[in-house]
């Protein structure tokens, strides 16, 4: 059985250092020896305010789904979808680096709006496979009923995994949008004219991001937290974001209008998007925004019914 | 009743049984083992879910793996799960004694229940069972078709020390009614009382076999120690020290003071104690061979096996 | 341990009830030894209390403290002062047991270095050396226990909570486990609540134990029972205990002791009174017979134990 590596020393253990053991009735001058206690002792140093332990879970609730810190193997999928994201935006901005003769800024080439629209499959993808990790790992481990007691409260988890789950998604739909962005200022005659120009774009884009990333993050999470399997939740999240814009479709066609198409969970979204950085209102008016406004709602309040004090966590 | 003949057991690159031999008769016989040392592949071959790559296994004169008959008077209990949710107890285990060809399987269902401990609860479902309870269907499983052969494999996991203790004694009785009895089980206290005899895996091999205090006196080369204890002991221990009775002397740590004497021969030691007791005055409260169970000479069986290191 | 520590755990009136059942009913108790164990009857209300104690479950009725502290409304500072090593299985299997502590040192308040600091000191503390990079899922059962036990000291609380920590280890694993439990108590000054069904695990690291039954305290009473000299004593002789029994009866008459067979076939005296002891010893000196075995005839721990499972006998004391 290992045991400490030094002996103890006269004194009570703590700390790192040790009194001093030799010297004896030498009377003044520094002692001949000293042991220094390294046994396992209490903690006392400071403990740092709970933001830092927040951010520590969504730091690691980032990590997981993108295979960092892990195996080759399991970075591939994520990281095929990362490149899947930023693609269009990087070829895009590339282009006309690199060919001075084309001389076309990328947001010509591709907008905004389009670029979110393309992506919006890749978005899809990610949340299906990679944001229920956020949840199901924690449960599959069985390592909550551990948390709730000895670390985080049900709040700060519930925060940090909501966290987790927006930076990761922001990942995927801002990050494209930014190197688009900067590509274009990269790129352009007088970039410092550019930027000043198109300055007001970035609380557009930054918005229209939100817009798609709050509610797949809030229904990914909420099937998540249903269940303990992540292929139950990958399931679920298909299920609803591809029979959904099915079905709103149906009733648009079967009642002859355009309303139904605001009840679209993968699209609708989208299509707000879009209005946000175009400035112009959306197609279905306050219908969509109170649509998208219910399944953020929605989904963070099953999330927190699932992990709060009376729920099954 | 149970013959294994030279057997080894190979999975792989890794031999799990290596040249096992023995055989077991009616009573009660405890298999002892480090997790990963072949006692798992005992119970397997004895089952008959595993055939031996080399050697032969014999329950009741068939071969377990390939005579469907031996079953019949075969009960196992193994580890890890067995029971299904959904079905009542009664239900499980009268289902399996008519799979058995038990006669009349409802009846004997609910008697082995009792036995086990589980009568008041026979007609509830399972999934709403703690695993104490649980564990005590799979053993009312193993029982319901009055094999003449069991093999209990971690039978206790799960219980409480009453339902530890019913059942000790129940695993106790049933060998006392002639049944060859397996036991496999980590708590050696347990084992001592329920098992005459013991086998001891280790690495793979059969290191001993017999009666725990048989096996224990035939280890030869193990310290003998002796806790002492009452007014003047210290006295005492010093004056068994100088009179070379004891080779060392040591202060009991662990709160139930006194002292600790080893010697190299039990039989001097103890013909010892009165006499020099009696000259120095000393009250003898306690003199207690310590090292005495089944768990101490287990470790030595071990530590014997291994030869040097560790 | 100072007198004026508060106890570990200490509840009043402790009710829970799930469904139809009635897990806590009206509990009060105060666990006040360095190191107390935990028994009861699956259903007695073990884990339920234990469950309390850790905040993840709220009682209908009744108060917990914990370290002094309330358990439902300090629950922040609870967790920072508490460790706890559950039974199942609640590992990352992915995660090496040095990421496993980092992670949960982090998350319970420590900057990364001292995670890292603590993480190192701890699982040396536990016996764990190059395996702790390998992923915990790579581990043996014995391993899995330890890093279990490691992760609940990272934080270096001052109570910690074990539910069955020798569950599945064979001989040597449990032995290891149950010395690392003991020195934490002894040498490392953290309190120890462990909750076990073996009986013997109980015996050698604990000092106190608390039965529960049926929700209620049943029992409460220290391991270690002093000397009783009016108990009984079991003597064991070399030669034949007949003839040394023949012999003791009319010396130990006068002192009003008797002498009688045990169920052992040893020599039993009625009372062990030092007086009584000496006749015994000088008896044995004289006809030259080896003095084996003298032990009290105490009622074991076991004994105490399940009578208080199943209702019978003493309520509390020792």
């Amino acid at each position: 059985m290992s045991g400490p590596v030094a002996e103890v020393s006269s004194e009570v253990p703590g700390g790192v250092s040790g009194g001093g053991a030799g010297g004896g009735p030498r009377g003044a001058g520094a002692p001949r020896a000293v042991l220094h206690d390294v046994r396992y002792s209490r903690f006392t140093g400071a403990l740092r305010p709970r933001r830092s332990a927040v951010a520590a879970l969504v730091a690691a609730g980032v990590r997981r789904p993108l295979g960092l810190r892990r195996s080759a193997g399991s970075k591939v999928w994520p990281f095929l979808l990362l490149a899947a994201a930023y693609l269009p935006a990087l070829a895009v901005v590339a282009v006309p680096l690199l060919v001075p003769q084309v001389d076309v800024q990328p947001t010509e080439l591709i907008g905004y709006p389009q670029l979110l629209a393309t992506n919006s499959v890749v978005v899809l993808a990610f949340v299906a496979t990679a944001v229920p990790t956020v949840l199901t790992r924690d449960r599959r481990d069985r390592v909550l009923s551990l948390y709730f007691a000895t670390a985080l409260s049900r709040a700060e988890y519930v925060l940090g995994a909501a966290l987790s789950a927006v930076s990761l998604l922001l990942l995927i739909v801002l990050g494209p949008a930014l190197v688009l962005f900067v590509g274009s200022i990269a790129t352009a005659g007088d970039p410092g004219g550019w930027f000043a120009e198109h300055v007001g774009d970035l609380p557009r884009i930054l918005l229209a991001s939100l817009v798609v990333v709050l509610p797949n993050a809030a229904l990914g999470l909420a099937v998540a937290s249903l269940t303990s399997r992540r292929i139950v939740a990958v399931g679920g999240y298909l299920a609803v974001v591809l029979v959904g814009p099915v079905l709103s479709r149906l009733v648009a066609v079967v009642v002859e209008a355009d309303w139904p198409l605001a009840f679209d969970p993968a699209g609708g979204p989208v299509l707000l998007a879009t209005a946000v950085v175009d400035g112009a209102p959306a197609p279905q008016g306050a219908l969509a925004w109170v649509v998208w406004a219910a399944l953020v709602v929605a989904g963070s309040a099953v999330l927190v019914g699932r992990y709060g004090r009376g729920g099954d966590a | 009743m149970v013959e294994v003949d030279r057997v080894s057991r190979w999975f792989g690159d890794t031999v799990a049984l290596s040249d096992v031999s023995f055989t077991l008769g009616p009573g009660v016989t405890g298999l002892l083992g480090h997790n990963g040392a072949g006692k798992s592949t005992v119970l397997s071959l004895l089952a008959g879910s595993v055939r031996p790559s080399q050697g032969r296994v014999r329950v009741l004169g068939g071969d377990p793996h390939a005579e469907v008959g031996v079953h019949r008077a075969l009960g196992v209990v193994p580890d890890g799960e067995g029971t299904w949710s959904h079905a009542t107890a009664h239900a499980q285990v009268a289902f399996l004694a008519r799979q058995r060809g038990v006669r009349d399987a409802s009846a004997a269902a609910s008697a082995v229940l009792d036995r086990v401990g589980l009568g008041a609860a026979a007609h509830r479902r399972v999934g709403g069972f703690s695993k104490g309870m649980r564990q005590r269907v799979r053993l009312a499983q193993a029982l319901v078709h009055d094999p003449r052969v069991l093999l209990l494999d971690e039978p206790f996991n799960g219980l409480d020390p009453a339902q530890r203790r019913a059942d000790v004694d129940l695993v106790a009785s049933l060998g006392e009614e002639g049944r060859t009895v397996l036991v496999s089980s980590h708590v050696l206290a347990e084992v001592e009382r329920m098992a005459s005899r013991v086998l001891v895996v280790v690495n793979g091999r059969l290191v001993a076999e017999g009666e725990p205090a048989a096996i224990r006196d035939l280890l030869v080369d193990r310290p003998r120690t002796v806790h002492l204890d009452g007014p003047r002991v210290l006295e005492l221990a010093g004056l068994l020290l100088a009179e070379g009775v004891v080779e060392s002397v040591q202060r009991d740590t662990t709160g139930r003071g006194g002292v600790l004497v080893q010697a190299p021969r039990a039989t001097a030691l103890a013909e010892a104690v009165p006499a020099l007791a009696r000259r120095v005055g000393a009250t003898l409260r306690r003199v207690e061979p310590v090292g005495e169970d089944l768990e101490s000479t287990f470790a030595h069986l071990v530590r014997r096996a291994r030869g040097a290191g560790r | 341990m100072t007198t004026t520590d508060p106890p570990a755990i200490e509840c009043t009136g402790l009710s829970r009830t799930f469904g139809e059942v009635r897990a806590l009913d009206g509990l009060t108790v105060a666990f006040t030894a360095p190191a107390t164990g935990l028994l009861g009857a699956n259903g007695a209300g073990k884990s339920t209390f234990m469950r309390v104690a850790l905040g993840l479950v709220r009682p209908d009725s009744g108060t917990l403290r914990v370290l002094g502290m309330d358990a439902a409304r300090e629950r922040d500072e609870v967790r920072r002062r508490v460790g706890f090593m559950p039974e199942h299985p609640c590992l990352p299997l992915d995660m090496s047991a040095q990421e496993v502590c980092v992670h949960l040192a982090r998350l319970r308040g420590l900057g990364h270095r001292d995670a890292v600091r603590r993480a190192s000191e701890v699982l040396f503390a536990v016996g764990l050396e190059e395996e702790r990079r390998r992923p915990v899922g790579t581990y043996s059962l014995g391993m899995q226990q330890r890093t279990k036990l490691a992760q609940a000291l990272v934080h270096g609380p001052e109570l910690v909570l074990l539910d069955e920590p020798t569950s599945g280890l064979d001989p040597a694993g449990r032995e290891e486990m149950l010395q690392l439990v003991r020195r934490l108590s002894r040498d490392l000054g953290v309190r120890v609540v462990t909750s076990s069904h073996v009986l013997d695990d109980v015996e050698r690291t604990c000092d106190e134990v608390v039965v529960l039954r049926a929700g209620a305290l049943a029992a409460q009473r220290p391991v270690a029972v002093g000397h009783d000299p009016g108990g009984a004593v079991h003597v064991r002789v070399g030669g034949d205990p007949a003839e040394f029994a023949a012999a003791l009866a009319p010396r130990l008459a006068p002192l009003g002791v008797r002498v009688a067979p045990t169920p052992a076939g040893d020599v039993g005296i009625s009372a062990g009174t030092d007086a009584a002891l000496d006749v015994v010893r000088d008896l044995a000196a004289e006809q030259g017979r080896a003095l084996v075995r003298l032990v009290a005839d105490g009622r074991g721990l076991e004994d105490v134990v399940l009578d208080a499972m199943e209702g019978r006998g003493e309520r509390t004391g020792g």
